[in-house]
């Protein structure tokens, strides 16, 4: 008897091959935005793998992190290598995310029958931003210590148990080396565990509903059992993505090769004295992916309304499926208000996150509201210029 | 809850540091791969320098090793300790150093008879003016303008140093050649690797787009 034969009588390997790749049929008019799930999937086991190695050196003490972590780039064989891979991961998991987010934006793939899809994607999301920002911690610099100081503080803001959120958080009554070891606790064991989980579930869910494409239509017509215009999963998109993810290593590398500090945006100029409560840097700005949630707080007048803002700026994201009132889901064929709404809603997504990062100014601050106020109004007048704006019927389409 | 506010209100604060500057920073440029470079600024260093100022995570470093920088705890002056350096070209930008140590210009209320344009009140005192020479204002008293002038609008050199203008700023350039390697010495194996790493992965997409579309062909 064949091994494989042995195999599949006890475990059916071949069937959920077959089931998953050879059988598992995509359209076949998937586009490059198509490509950004495979990327943060690549992005992802580079951060489980370089993370690996970096915590055989890491220690995670209040007077050994940052030394550590100098220990790691000048005296582990290629360790400077590791850690690059890293840092420039983290925020390509966030470049990668955010395309694939707004393609999901774009295409309306949100849209019934995939809005279990989209939630596991939005936890997904906010997974990554607390992984990451507990990971920006750990270096243990002057930025790590102060952005863990403003977030805490934000925490404590909560109405109704913010303070022992906060303190729990800490494990002490101030930010300190307990905190350390606490996020460095976060950032290993719990968010990799959660996200890995959720990266499962996603994945899964895709598969029960298949992927939506760029016209946001599913064909009717079955040949052959295949939906027409779908193509096997494997070998079409396997192929192709091997080419591009290959696209995306090259790019990828070329900044952990030329630019892994990426001018201060990657890697933060103040990270690099070491963590000291008693002397506050001159200028605490957020890490470049935080920054448009953080315009979001700095853009409300008061403390506790800001941070409210900025927590339903996320959650906005999750009640996108039901905002939603298009007969159609994608762009493509929606009408003149939901394209000027997601064009408004770039740029103030992008206009918040560099206001976020600039010294506070008479123009930032008008510029920060203009843009939260755009941001907002994409989500909260959605039910509105959805449900009545024009739209073209999607070719092959008959009724909607 | 004041706290709070306080360390929310840092989120608005200024630049303290692009606030104090009153001259715009020389350009500087610096090719990494010039060890020769490298190691005269480290000698500079170990010279001028390493009399006060450490370079404690770069100490095992064969050019910090070869140049005599050795591992010791950091002096104290007034209560502070003098900054360890081996950081110091990643906390600030390298013309942030290479300016400020071109900066300092006659000042007869500072303690050490010597003030400076790029950090104004600095505490250091003016070690390189034997080599350097002694500069005071143009002016009586330079503004915060906008934009910032260059450095000789405002300054000139009223006694010479043991070395001409000229040798100064090479020196100060093999300096920051050092400073810059130090902080960061994977820059140098980074720059010989990319190549090979990148020349690889272009022609294996190269090669794998080709069979992709080959692919894409059977299906059409």
């Amino acid at each position: 008897m064949s091994l494989s034969k042995w195999v599949n009588q006890r475990v059916p390997v071949s069937d959920f091959f077959d089931h998953h790749l050879r059988q598992y049929y995509v359209p076949k008019n998937l586009n490059i935005w198509y490509l950004f799930g495979v990327f943060a999937m690549v992005v992802l086991v580079n951060q489980l793998l370089s993370g690996f190695f970096l915590v055989m050196y890491y220690t995670p003490t209040g007077d050994d992190a940052f030394s550590s972590v100098e220990f790691i780039m000048r005296e582990v064989p290629y360790g400077w290598l590791i850690r690059y891979l890293h840092t420039t991961g983290a925020s390509a998991f966030f470049i990668v995310i955010f395309m694939h987010m707004y393609r999901s934006i774009m295409y309306g793939s949100y849209r019934k029958p995939r809005e279990i899809l989209w939630l596991s994607g939005c936890i997904l999301f906010l997974s990554l931003m607390a992984e990451a920002y507990t990971g920006y911690v750990l270096p243990w610099g002057q930025m790590s210590f102060w952005a863990t100081k403003v977030i805490i503080s934000i925490i404590q803001l909560i109405p109704i148990g913010g303070e022992a959120i906060a303190q729990w958080v800490m494990g002490d009554v101030s930010v300190s080396e307990v905190t350390l070891h606490r996020f460095f606790a976060f950032h290993v064991i719990l968010f990799p565990a959660i996200i890995l989980a959720m990266v499962f579930l996603h994945i899964i869910f895709l598969h029960c509903v298949g992927s939506n494409n760029p016209d946001g239509v599913t064909p009717k017509q079955i040949i052959d059992g295949v939906p027409k215009g779908y193509v096997p999963f494997h070998p079409y998109i396997t192929t192709k993505d091997i080419a591009y993810v290959t696209l995306f290593l090259l790019l990828f590398l070329a900044v952990v090769f030329y630019a892994p500090r990426m001018g201060g945006y990657f890697i933060e100029a103040e990270n690099y004295a070491p963590a000291n409560p008693l002397v506050t840097p001159a200028h605490i700005r957020p890490v470049w992916y935080l920054s448009p949630f953080f315009a979001i707080l700095r853009a409300i007048p008061s403390q506790s309304l800001g941070a409210v803002a900025m927590v339903l700026s996320l959650v906005l994201l999750f009640l996108l499926p039901w905002l939603d009132s298009s007969p159609v889901r994608s762009i493509r064929y929606k009408g003149p208000y939901c394209q000027v709404a997601l064009g408004i809603f770039v740029v103030s997504f992008v206009g918040l996150g560099v206001v976020g990062n600039l010294p506070p100014s008479h123009w930032v601050t008008i510029l920060g509201r203009a843009f939260t106020l755009g941001y907002f109004s994409f989500f909260l007048l959605m039910p509105l210029y959805s449900r009545f704006d024009r739209f073209k019927r999607p070719p092959g389409v008959s009724g909607l | 809850m004041s706290v709070v506010s306080l360390l929310l209100a840092l989120l608005w604060a200024s630049d303290i540091l692009a606030a104090g500057r009153l001259v715009q920073y020389e350009p500087l440029d610096v090719e990494i791969t010039d060890m020769a470079a490298v190691k005269r600024g480290a000698d500079f260093f170990a010279t001028h320098c390493h009399v006060c100022h450490t370079m404690k995570y770069a100490v095992d470093d064969p050019i910090t090793k070869a140049a005599g920088i050795v591992d010791r705890d950091p002096l104290v002056l007034d209560g502070h300790e003098i900054p360890d350096l081996s950081l110091k070209a990643l906390e600030y930008s390298p013309e942030h150093i290479y300016t400020y140590l071109q900066a300092y210009y006659v000042d007869e209320d500072s303690p050490t008879g010597y003030n400076n344009l790029v950090m104004v009140n600095t505490k250091m005192p003016n070690v390189l003016q034997a080599l350097q020479g002694e500069h005071r204002l143009l002016v009586e008293e330079v503004e915060k303008n906008t934009p910032l002038p260059r450095l000789y609008e405002v300054i000139y050199k009223t006694k010479p140093g043991q070395v001409t203008s000229e040798e100064f700023y090479d020196n100060l350039d093999d300096l920051m050649h050092y400073l810059i390697y130090a902080a960061d010495p994977s820059e140098v194996d980074r720059l010989s690797i990319a190549p090979w790493v990148l020349s690889y992965l272009a022609i294996l997409f190269i090669l794998l787009f080709v069979i992709y579309l080959r692919m894409k062909k059977s299906y059409e």
